[in-house]
């Protein structure tokens, strides 16, 4: 998958580039608007990141010109989290923004939904390890033994499950399971985790859900 | 004199016009009253006169004689005003003075006998243009020849006359609206002498001063009440000022707390090699500290935007039990880890923005689960008070001192000084909570008694109406 980074501020530019080459993707990284122009015209990208403030020329104009060329997917990134920016940027055709600050794995798991093009793969039914899910019956047992799980828990678990293997930021966690769209000060999901293990790892083994300190969660049947 | 218009030349000036006006009528009445007396005597003067050389020529012995001795009307001669002539027929035959020669036409002479009346008396315009009061009458000789006598006045004195009075009432209108005018200035600069004294004082204020207060023994009546409306504004001021400055303050204290963690944390770290397990424990303990700063940024970005109204409004008809369920399951977790029971007693709709909705509730509702006593219920009802739909978070346990209730919704207060909570964004929840229900236009309240703890959000029916 082919990335181009429209950023100026080279600090960002450069962690940016190297989180999302060490995901596996192939960065452009452009530090003004004159060199994200040429990119644009010159090479194939499958997703493009813009930031909107930017010298020489500016994001809008190369969001116009991106939408001119074809329907790539364009997720803007933001300093000024104002409405009338947002819904600018959304208006002009962009598919998806981000207000700075934000945690990477945000923006990671914004790309992976953009490119993903399409609904995710829903399944009916999930195995991880000796963990099986049951997304039509509700059920859920481990190493054959069922366990009573609460609809939440359930949610969450669902959650961790379909996304296994990406580490899912709290914000996303609590936005998907309990429709909490900004960010709380209570460590809700923590203690939604932890109930969650209790029931299902801590008498089990392999361990299933991974803490990835100051990130987020984590399924994974893999080596701890 | 700039182009604005000034009070003390615009009052002086309606003083003048005033002054003018009044003196004009008091004039014109002066004037004609003067005017008409002054026709009544001479009317007189001239009927009286013609009567006296009647009487003359009457108990004169000879007409001859009459004429010879001038002394008899000597008051009329050296008279360049008088006129007097005697004829036995239409010509001054018998006296004649008439000093400026005017031509007298016929008139219609009073019979002899008969006493004149004013109505009798003739103005006539003579040849120079001057007006003359004429009256003709019929005498009797001794010897009881017809006579006629006719007596006139020249009226040029009193013209004269009339016109300087007139002159002077001009003067003196002009001499009292420029008097009123200028002693309008000057009285009312001296009156309006507290306002400026007042302007002096204002604009001695500066944020430094902003506790002081205008005396307001020395001012006017008419001026203590905007005196009074400007020392309530300093008041206002001067309490925000003091909030300003105790945010300031408290927004430093709270970002050093993790800027301070940072710094340590992380020379400490660089201070010598450490293991790779080491310096991820650095890392994510930096970003623990950064999201908490970066909450804090966020939440004192959505109050900014709030106070400044820039923070539009998404209404929408929500039904609260689903709303309250949502909310109950998302602190399920850690109200049981407390022991604590979660009670939904949410009934019916309410016009609000969901989201905003959601996250003053979830504030409410933390708070509540965080200052519980272990075992006992939270609940979560609404009421309609007065046609207000009031939604409840009732929790129990150690009461809120009255000192702390009034301030509980300011930014960064906290009733508990030394509290130190990683997982605080710094005492804004409850902010939060006030501005949005400042968006709604309602009223967040609180109320601490007989250990429970009751917050409550009021949407008023009247704003309800207008939003919706």
């Amino acid at each position: 998958m082919r990335v181009l980074l429209v950023e100026d501020e080279p600090k960002t530019s450069r962690f940016l580039c190297r989180g999302l080459t060490e995901s596996g993707f192939v960065v452009d990284a452009a530090l003004d608007g004159v060199d994200g122009r040429h990119c644009i015209e010159q090479e194939h990208y499958d997703l493009i990141i813009l930031d909107v403030m930017l010298p020489g020329m500016d994001g809008w104009q190369l969001l116009k010109l991106i939408r001119q060329r074809g329907d790539t997917p364009v997720l803007f990134l933001t300093a000024r989290d104002s409405v009338e920016d947002r819904v600018r940027g959304l208006e002009q055709g962009a598919d998806d923004y981000l207000v700075k600050p934000f945690a990477f794995i945000e923006l990671l798991a914004r790309v992976r939904t953009l490119l993903r093009r399409g609904p995710p793969r829903e399944l009916d039914h999930y195995q991880v390890a000796d963990l099986e899910l049951d997304v039509m019956r509700r059920r859920v047992s481990r190493a054959g033994q069922r366990v009573l799980l609460t609809n939440k828990e359930f949610a969450l678990l669902h959650l961790l499950v379909s996304r296994r293997g990406e580490v899912l930021s709290r914000t996303l966690i609590a936005s998907h399971v309990w429709n909490f769209n900004f960010d709380s000060d209570t460590n809700m999901v923590d203690v939604a985790v932890r109930r969650l293990r209790a029931k299902l790892d801590d008498p089990y083994s392999p361990k299933l859900i991974h803490t990835v300190r100051g990130v987020g969660y984590q399924l994974e049947a893999g080596d701890e | 004199m700039n182009s604005r218009p000034s009070l003390i030349w615009r009052a002086a000036s309606a003083f003048a016009v005033v002054t003018a006006a009044v003196l004009t009528i008091v004039g014109v009445f002066l004037y004609r009253s003067l005017e008409s007396e002054l026709a009544y005597r001479d009317d007189l003067a001239l009927m009286g006169r013609l009567e006296q050389v009647r009487a003359l020529l009457q108990d004169s012995d000879d007409l001859v004689a009459l004429q010879q001795r001038p002394r008899l009307y000597q008051n009329m001669l050296g008279n360049q005003d008088s006129l007097l002539l005697v004829g036995r027929g239409s010509a001054a035959d018998i006296i004649a003075i008439n000093p400026h020669d005017d031509r007298v036409p016929v008139l219609a002479a009073v019979p002899a006998g008969q006493v004149p009346t004013r109505a009798q008396v003739v103005l006539w315009q003579a040849a120079d243009a001057t007006p003359v009061l004429l009256l003709a009458g019929e005498a009797r000789g001794r010897g009881g020849e017809a006579l006629q006598v006719t007596v006139g006045k020249r009226l040029g004195e009193r013209a004269a006359m009339l016109a300087s009075y007139r002159m002077r009432i001009y003067m003196a209108v002009v001499g009292g609206a420029l008097s009123a005018l200028l002693l309008g200035l000057l009285l009312l600069r001296k009156a309006l002498k507290p306002l400026r004294q007042i302007a002096t004082s204002v604009s001695g204020i500066s944020p430094g001063t902003l506790d002081y207060r205008l005396a307001l023994d020395n001012v006017p009546r008419e001026l203590s009440e905007p005196v009074q409306a400007l020392n309530a504004m300093l008041e206002r001021l001067d309490g925000s000022f003091a909030r300003l400055s105790q945010f300031s303050a408290d927004l430093a204290h709270e970002m050093r707390t993790p800027l301070h963690t940072l710094l340590s944390s992380n020379g400490q770290a660089l201070s010598q090699a450490r293991s790779v397990a080491e310096y991820q424990e650095v890392l994510a303990s930096n970003v623990e500290e950064f999201e908490r700063l970066n909450r804090m940024v966020a939440n004192l970005l959505f109050l900014a935007r709030a106070d400044h109204g820039d923070c539009p409004l998404a209404l929408q008809p929500i039904d609260l039990p689903t709303l309250g369920e949502e909310l109950c399951e998302y602190f399920e977790a850690l109200a049981q880890d407390r022991g604590l029971e979660l009670h939904n007693g949410l009934q019916g709709t309410l016009v609000a923005d969901c989201v905003l909705l959601q996250r003053a509730i979830a504030n409410l509702l933390a708070n509540a689960v965080k200052h519980a006593a272990p075992d006992t219920r939270v609940e979560l009802s609404n009421a309609v008070i007065q046609g207000a739909t009031v939604i409840s978070v009732k929790n129990l346990g150690a009461v809120l001192p009255p000192q702390h209730l009034a301030r509980v919704f300011e930014r960064f207060y906290r009733a508990d000084e030394t509290r130190t909570d990683p997982g605080n964004s710094g005492g804004l929840g409850l902010a939060i909570v006030k501005s949005i229900m400042d968006l709604h236009g309602g009223r967040a309240q609180v109320s601490s008694e007989a250990g429970a703890t009751v917050f409550s959000l009021r949407f008023d029916p009247a704003v309800q109406a207008v939003t919706r």
